[in-house]
């Protein structure tokens, strides 16, 4: 069984999260209980560079964290996303909501 | 020879991670259409078990590699409409779960070819092409 695996750090540009495994139907609570819990309180990088699946379950919780981020002045960013993750948000067809990066220094 | 890969599943919500490595283990698929089953598949999969009423016998899964990569579900229930004729497509907020729900069917739509499903008397099959 792939487990979700998440790490969390500080890094200049706001909290880092690392996340490896997939973000399926059956992981995502606790997905979504680390990033609701750091959206609130600073500018969230959650690196997706090991997701080997994220379904519309993690997609829902992006997506509403990202308004959560919004209210609060902070910004979601995806650092890194895996093909499989690319292909997962441009099948929602609006992608162009989601702040992707391929490094850390693109964050100004 | 039309090479195919079967999957038996009894219709557990945490045989999704079996599903994921069955698709991920079929050799000559292109990482983008690896990509692609594995997210229709497991929304599928997901759909299927959140929905279906007197969901009886296995779901039975299939991956034809070639010549059009192709997914295959058959499943025996009593509601398949609910699948086909969601009323829920539209992306919506659910307050319960906190987080949008809805995209996981136009998910499937978006990242397929073609899709065709057939309802008999015994069984429920989708056939997705990608």
């Amino acid at each position: 069984m792939e487990q979700l695996q998440i790490s969390e750090s500080k890094v200049n540009q706001g909290t880092l999260l690392e996340i490896s495994g997939t973000v399926n139907s059956y992981t995502y609570t606790d997905f979504q209980e680390k990033v609701y819990s750091l959206v609130q309180k600073d500018n969230l990088i959650i690196d997706m560079g090991k997701v080997s699946n994220l379904s519309s379950a993690g997609l829902g919780v992006l997506m509403s964290a990202m308004e959560e981020a919004e209210e609060k002045d902070f910004t979601l960013y995806i650092l890194n996303p895996s093909d499989i993750v690319k292909a997962s948000i441009d099948s929602t067809g609006f992608a162009d909501i989601f702040h992707l990066l391929s490094s850390l220094s693109e964050i100004k | 020879m039309i090479l195919k890969y079967s999957l038996n599943l009894s219709g557990k919500r945490d045989e999704i991670f079996e599903l994921e490595n069955f698709i991920s283990s079929i050799p000559s698929l292109s990482c983008e259409i690896r990509d692609k089953l594995r997210i229709i598949a497991s929304e599928t999969f997901d759909n299927i078990i959140a929905h279906s009423e007197k969901l009886s016998g296995s779901i039975h899964v299939c991956v034809y590699p070639s010549p059009h990569p192709t997914l295959f579900f058959l499943y025996r229930s009593i509601n398949f409409n609910i699948l086909i004729n969601n009323p829920d497509r539209n992306i919506y907020y659910d307050p319960r779960q906190n987080r949008y729900r809805g995209l996981g069917i136009s998910m499937c739509y978006r990242l397929s070819q073609s899709l065709q499903y057939r309802i008999t008397r015994d069984y429920n099959a989708i056939r997705f092409v990608v």
